[in-house]
């Protein structure tokens, strides 16, 4: 069933998939497009069990030979690679020319970086004008790869949690060399402003969305309740106002599906979540 | 959190409870004239009018009942989105501002842009994309943490670190939220402050790091307990997260405070530029929102 928007599914979803079983597993569930995790697992990390960001078996190593791999996995498949979602070493300024060498190898259209991290008790303002460094970095980077465009990602726990703190360091550039992911799931945890606002003020700065979701619980012995990953139907993210607000402003990229709620068996989920989203889009487009 | 109750009972409510100020919220319709023992009894913080995201009173004359009874900010909403772009919602809430702080500045009173969702100003960073207009001391804001539980959440310290001296009240409430019976999008209602996504703890030490003055003021629309109740109950909750007791609840193991974090330098700029030119109380007093009829 063809969709509005092609639909891709993130890696970090399926980490109890091989690589080979990954691109097998998501062409079969009907998506279009797949964006690989590209990050290095440190020796300690591989004796831990598998789960999501623990030791998780579905990504690619940031280097020439295992993104060639990945290029050729995801084509035999019948996929085409959304993006690249690169781990941390590459959300520093040093680290910009490896990353567009990567993403043109892959054949990605979209290499993710995040930046600005305030999580250790960084400022404001110091973390913004680190993030505005690793972005003057990639800009600059960016004019001598036309076919890749570096993409920040919205994130909770950084200087860009909502749209309009995303809008205040990327109105400095020109949104032909840098745009961002629109993640209305990681806006649950830090950061939600209404679709049609956040979308409006980010305007063509908005090249990638990734949905995930997020639901909140009352905690144990604490006031506050705290917000945990939850499955694609299940928690705040609104789908249907959100295709309706992407649809508005005219959105022609993909809709990357990033579910970490875990609440599925990763086949079962694949399968699920592309169904939900395609009826999803449908009902928001066509009532 | 009052509405509906005599000015007089309400009052009385307010200051048996120890309760110092008074945020008046009024129909658009309310005769001023009524209130006059309001400003000899308790502070009068802010006045603002209802519906609350439409400031239904023209400037001049919410400005004018905001004199009279000795309040020294009046309140205004940004812009919803309904039926309207980005763009024209934004330049609206601009337009709003400029006209409150025309008609509040020549009576010496300050207007307060009420961080609101469903509005272009739901959360710190929108606020501040208006407030940079203006000279802080002219417009300021509510920073509203209950209302940043429906939408605007940013983390609190980073939030007031991008406000800075624009903040001059601070609106407390709490939301819960629930898997819908008709969908699969999840819904909110009021709660108590001891029971949703509002973490005092965490605020108030991101208040006392900001080095904030100001006044707290309660908001809380949980419905069921009565008024007297919520007033008392909620006294200790904030005495608890303000004077910092320990107890069951006042620490989350899982989200680290970041207490030890030194002051930013932007925040220390911001902390002296304000306290140079500030006469707000030195210790956080507590006011009851939502008082009229």
């Amino acid at each position: 069933m063809s969709t509005r928007w092609p639909l891709s599914a993130y890696t970090i979803s399926i980490p109890h998939m091989t690589p080979e079983q990954g691109v097998e597993a998501v062409h079969a569930a009907g998506y279009s497009g797949i964006e690989w995790s590209v990050h290095f697992h440190a020796p300690e990390i591989s004796r831990q069990p598998t789960r999501l960001h623990r030791n998780d078996l579905c990504f690619v190593e940031p280097t020439h030979d295992a993104v060639k791999h990945a290029r050729r996995l995801s084509q035999a498949a019948g996929l085409r690679i959304s993006g690249l979602g690169l781990g941390g070493q590459f959300n520093r300024p040093e680290g910009a020319k490896g990353a567009f060498e990567l993403g043109e190898i892959a054949g990605a259209p979209f290499i993710r970086i995040q930046a600005g991290s305030t999580l250790e008790g960084a400022s404001f303002g110091s973390a913004f004008e680190a993030a505005v460094r690793v972005c003057d970095a990639y800009v600059r980077e960016a004019e001598q790869h036309p076919d890749v465009k570096v993409v920040l990602h919205q994130h909770w726990g950084t200087a860009t949690a909502s749209a309009s703190a995303l809008y205040r360091l990327l109105s400095g550039y020109d949104p032909r060399y840098i745009g961002c992911i629109y993640d209305p799931g990681n806006m649950c945890v830090e950061g939600f402003e209404d679709y049609r606002v956040g979308l409006g003020i980010l305007g063509h700065y908005v090249a990638h969305v990734h949905l995930k979701n997020v639901r909140y619980g009352h905690g144990l012995m604490v006031d506050a309740w705290h917000r945990e990953w939850a499955p694609l139907d299940d928690g705040l993210v609104d789908l249907r106002h959100l295709f309706g607000a992407l649809d508005e402003v005219g959105y022609q990229g993909w809709i990357v599906m990033s579910d970490v709620g875990e609440s599925r068996e990763e086949t079962a989920m694949l399968r699920y979540n592309h169904t939900f989203l395609s009826r999803e889009m449908e009902v928001a487009l066509h009532g | 959190m009052l509405r509906g109750m005599p000015s007089d009972d309400a009052l009385e409510l307010i200051t048996r409870a120890g309760y110092s100020g008074v945020h008046c919220e009024l129909p658009a319709t309310e005769d001023v004239r009524d209130l006059p023992h309001l400003r000899d009894e308790v502070t009068v913080t802010c006045v603002g009018f209802a519906p609350d995201d439409r400031n239904p009173v023209a400037p001049e004359h919410a400005a004018e009942v905001a004199e009279s009874l000795h309040a020294s900010n009046v309140r205004v909403c940004g812009a919803s989105l309904a039926g309207q772009s980005y763009q024209a919602a934004f330049e609206a809430t601009l337009r709003t501002c400029e006209a409150f702080s025309r008609a509040a500045s020549k009576r010496g009173l300050r207007t307060l842009l009420h961080q609101r969702w469903g509005t272009v100003t739901a959360s710190a960073s929108q606020m501040y994309r208006v407030l940079e207009r203006f000279d802080p001391r002219e417009v300021g804001c509510i920073y509203d943490p209950g209302s940043m539980t429906i939408e605007g959440y940013e983390e609190y310290r980073i939030g007031l670190e991008i406000l800075g001296r624009y903040v001059a009240d601070v609106h407390v409430a709490n939301t819960r939220h629930f898997p819908s019976a008709h969908g699969t999008v999840w819904q909110w209602e009021w709660s108590p402050l001891s029971d949703g996504l509002m973490d005092l703890q965490r605020l108030a030490r991101a208040l006392r790091r900001a080095n904030y003055r100001g006044w707290i003021t309660l908001a809380d629309r949980c419905p069921g307990p009565s008024a007297a109740a919520l007033l008392q109950a909620d006294r200790r909750m904030l005495a608890q997260a303000f004077d910092d007791l320990e107890g069951i609840g006042s620490h989350n193991p899982s989200r680290p405070l970041d207490d030890h974090v030194d002051l930013a330098e932007r925040a220390i700029r911001d902390i002296h530029a304000a306290t140079a030119d500030d006469t707000a109380e030195n210790a956080i007093e507590v006011s009851a929102g939502g008082l009229g009829r």
